[in-house]
């Protein structure tokens, strides 16, 4: 990597730290983890810096295939298990609705790596499940069921989701990318 | 739009948010992947003791030659153990790799021509003379109607010479001694409930097939982890989706004549998942992925501790991030951190580097060298596909 390069790939990872941090924060929930994810993604995109068309696909990729790979599937529990639940808003409560978006990010956190990472994708990256398919490589109908067993496991884990929370503001829809930008 | 996509939205982007502003400044991540990549490179020119074996440019393989008493202490017995690992330490390993090209090749390696040929199914796991490769595929995907085909299959000929459909049994370890092939079956309602209630052993020597249940014991377990060294016993963890009964603090031990044992201790819960089996009466605990804490060495016979002992690793996880781990014998680990491949030893956690792996590697794994074979060989795959 030549002095022009170091100053490309500097002046990448400066503009899209905040981007992959977000990504690999809400898939890890973890601060040093995900920065972890993303210096590694970066790692392999310094090595392949001139083979590579565009880097941030590149590093998003290989956060989330490392994110999802069997190797930290079979040695993941990084859920932590506590004594006490936390307090819960009562109905009418006018936080309410941060309380419920706190129980869920709580929830999130219990899921499934490749769960997590088909919820992240479709919700934070706003692709379409054909894109997360191609994304993950696994099947649309696979994206499907997983997402349709996350949505599930959030309900059981989180039953303020099935309508007694009131109406949340909606998040204008925007690409994966503008969003981060 | 529904309001729990919404609500789900609008919680993602809030948790995604809290990571957005990171305590460094935004550029000190690159930083550190441009500094770790060339300490690294200048680490690879000044030579290893290892040969390093390229095989065409999407698989590597690292043969690592390991001393032949690499930890002198490592060759004594436990210090409270009642019997001792009765397998010699192999004295050369291979450290396999696949590429990071995310296409889902897998390759499975011919010893005796040291070449790789395309696998046709996944690769689960070899024979200990590595002569033969179990492959495992999806025969029907349909839910639940599951079904997994098996083969085995020589690996220098590719000729298949035992195949099976079983249901949905997705994990297998081949025993020690060779003889077993224990396939674990997954029930449950949905993927994160799913465990293990039965384990159907195939005899190789034979081709006869037995089911050992665990339930009559109330254990249910969540991974197939290991084979005592003695090849009589597996190993699991025991999960918090498994009986109440064993919801904490345990393991489950199932002999190949069909006992069962629910181990019970003190020890982290934390610990309970990422365990071993060491030898053939002790395991190895480790803390969960990105947890830093203490290894700790259990005796099975008792369900106490040991020992334990905060090792130069922190915590087991995967090449490229920060250590990935697999068991040598029932006294040494690999530990990978980063590119960096170390021989740690299970009682002190102190690690010696011993190899440096291909910089394409996304995952390994180990296998015992036989004798025979001019290039040890092992099997590869990427993200469990």
């Amino acid at each position: 990597m030549n002095q022009a390069e170091r100053e490309a790939f500097l002046e990448f990872a400066s503009a899209r730290t905040p981007a992959l941090m977000r990504m690999a924060g809400a898939l890890t929930g973890d601060r040093h983890t995900a920065e972890d994810l993303v210096q590694s993604g970066m790692e392999k995109a310094v090595r392949r810096w001139r083979r590579i068309d565009d880097p941030e696909a590149y590093v998003r990729r290989v956060i989330f295939h490392e994110y999802v790979s069997w190797w930290r599937r079979a040695l993941r529990r990084p859920e932590r298990l506590t004594a006490d639940l936390p307090d819960r808003a009562l109905p009418g409560d006018h936080a309410a609705d941060v309380a419920l978006r706190h129980e869920v990010q709580r929830a999130l956190r219990q899921l499934a790596p490749r769960q997590r990472a088909v919820i992240v994708l479709r919700y934070l990256e706003d692709r379409s499940e054909q894109d997360v398919a191609r994304f993950l490589g696994c099947s649309v109908s696979t994206v499907s069921s997983q997402l349709s067993r996350a949505l599930t496991r959030l309900r059981t884990l989180c039953p303020e989701l099935d309508g007694s929370a009131p109406e949340l503001a909606s998040i204008p829809r925007r690409s994966g990318r503008d969003q981060d930008r | 739009m529904t309001r729990i996509d919404d609500t789900v939205r609008h919680a993602v982007h809030g948790l995604a948010d809290q990571f957005s502003s990171p305590a460094d400044p935004p550029a000190s991540l690159g930083q550190r992947a441009l500094t770790a990549v060339s300490r690294k490179r200048r680490r690879a020119l000044v030579g290893i003791p290892t040969a390093v074996v390229a095989v065409g440019a999407v698989v590597a393989a690292v043969v690592v030659a390991i001393p032949e008493n690499p930890f002198p202490e490592l060759r004594q017995p436990l210090a409270a153990a009642p019997d001792t690992p009765v397998t010699e330490a192999p004295k050369r390993y291979v450290v396999a790799s696949y590429t990071a090209d995310y296409t889902g090749r897998r390759y499975v390696l011919d010893p005796s021509t040291s070449t790789y040929r395309k696998a046709s199914r996944q690769p689960v796991a070899t024979s200990p003379n590595l002569r033969y490769a179990l492959l495992g595929g999806l025969s029907d995907p349909t839910p639940d109607r599951e079904k997994i085909t098996y083969t085995i299959e020589d690996t220098t000929t590719g000729r298949t010479v035992y195949e099976v459909e079983l249901g949905v049994y997705p994990t297998a370890s081949w025993s020690p001694d060779g003889r077993w092939i224990a396939f674990a079956n997954s029930t449950g309602p949905n993927m994160e409930e799913r465990h293990i209630d039965e384990v159907r052993l195939l005899d190789v020597t034979t081709g006869d097939t037995c089911t050992l249940d665990l339930e009559p014991d109330g254990a249910t377990a969540t991974e197939l982890l290991s084979w005592s060294a003695d090849s009589k016993s597996l190993f699991f963890a025991a999960d918090s989706t498994g009986d109440e009964k064993i919801t904490r603090n345990a393991h489950v031990r199932l002999f190949v004549d069909g006992t069962v044992k629910v181990l019970r201790g003190d020890w982290p819960l934390d610990h309970r998942v990422n365990s071993v089996m060491a030898g053939t009466n002790h395991a190895l605990l480790l803390p969960s992925s990105d947890e830093r804490g203490d290894w700790i060495i259990l005796d099975l016979a008792t369900g106490k501790v040991v020992d334990r002992y905060r090792p130069a690793v922190s915590r087991p996880g995967h090449p490229g991030a920060e250590g990935a781990w697999g068991v040598l014998n029932g006294d040494q680990l690999i530990t990978v951190k980063g590119t960096d491949v170390l021989a740690t030893d299970a009682r002190t956690g102190t690690s010696k580097r011993v190899a440096i792996l291909p910089e394409t590697a996304v995952a390994i794994t180990l296998a015992p060298a036989p004798k025979s074979a001019k290039s040890p060989a092992a099997v590869f795959s990427l993200d469990g596909k």
